[in-house]
């Protein structure tokens, strides 16, 4: 039982230090798209913070609070709605590595450069 | 007063990488950033990247074809024209707005990085308009960073200001940072 209070209190703090960090990580950033990445995360997390707040609450208080239909464990609810969040924070990342990335641009220039001689060496040809 | 091509050739042509900074006047403004680019690709063949905050990328990639610039060869992060959320097109990043600072810096550094040659250049037109849009400790704040990154990543870095619109202070504070201070036009 003591173990497990702590090990539950332990990714409370955890959480909610991830929490902290985050937030002065966006307050640090200007309006964006990472910004709104970051505060994707934040509710992924957020989400992942309160099934573990309501679980060590459970188990330090060991009260039981029943939702209708829910009875066994409705701070998995907060499981799943995190899960959600992490689909839309993932598609961000997708959406932002498509606008950021500029490997194959890059490839490119890289190619046209080869093939292209210098003026100078045109020039000195000539 | 030396010209921009004039000023790469005697005081940074042989380094590898450098800070350059342009001031220059309004009259001389348009023909001093097409010349910067046309020094770099055209004449020494080197690709880059090229910051706009000015001028809407597909109104500069015009200007430079017109002045027999390959602009193949430059990635263009385009901060001025306003677009909901950032989007992509023909070597062009719209960032949506000049107060992205965040985005700007990561597109920057990202666009850096892809390119695959020894030398590799990066124009920052300019910055008296980032100091339109954004709080002076900010644009001092991102120009320090600006400058720590072009060290960093060993590129040729070129920042252009128009004199009369860019506090004093700031500027004297570049020209310390910059190898070499190049003034066009009636500054």
């Amino acid at each position: 039982m003591v173990h497990l209070i702590l090990v539950s209190a332990t990714s409370v703090i955890f959480g909610v230090a991830s929490l902290f960090l985050i937030s002065k990580a966006r307050n640090r950033l200007s309006v964006g798209s990472i910004r709104r990445y970051l505060d994707n995360f934040a509710i992924c997390l957020a989400f992942i913070v309160i099934f573990s707040v309501w679980q060590t609450a459970r188990t330090i208080f060991g009260i039981d609070i029943n939702v209708e239909g829910l009875t066994t464990y409705p701070e998995y609810v907060f499981v799943i709605f995190a899960y959600i969040a992490f689909i839309i924070a993932s598609y961000r990342v997708l959406k932002i590595s498509e606008e950021f990335g500029f490997k194959e641009d890059g490839k490119r220039i890289a190619q046209i450069i080869k093939e292209k001689p210098l003026k100078k060496e045109v020039k000195s040809k000539s | 007063m030396l010209e921009v091509k004039e000023t790469i050739r005697k005081e940074v042509k042989n380094l590898k990488d450098y800070l350059l900074l342009v001031v220059v006047d309004a009259k001389s403004y348009q023909k001093t950033s097409i010349d910067v680019v046309k020094a770099l690709v055209s004449e020494q063949n080197i690709p880059g990247v090229y910051v706009t905050l000015n001028k809407p990328c597909d109104i500069l990639q015009r200007n430079f074809t017109a002045s027999g610039i390959d602009i193949r060869l430059v990635i263009y992060i385009d901060c001025t024209s306003r677009t909901e959320g950032s989007k992509k097109a023909n070597n062009c990043l719209y960032i949506g707005s000049p107060e992205k600072l965040s985005d700007m810096s990561i597109a920057i550094d990202q666009a850096v990085k892809a390119l695959q040659t020894d030398e590799k250049f990066v124009i920052f037109d300019s910055l008296n308009t980032l100091s339109i849009f954004n709080k002076p400790a900010t644009v001092a704040r991102f120009i320090h960073f600006l400058t720590g990154k072009i060290r960093e990543w060993k590129v040729k870095g070129i920042i252009i200001t128009l004199e009369k619109e860019t506090d004093p202070a700031l500027l004297d504070e570049l020209t310390q940072f910059s190898d070499a201070r190049a003034d066009i036009g009636g500054v």
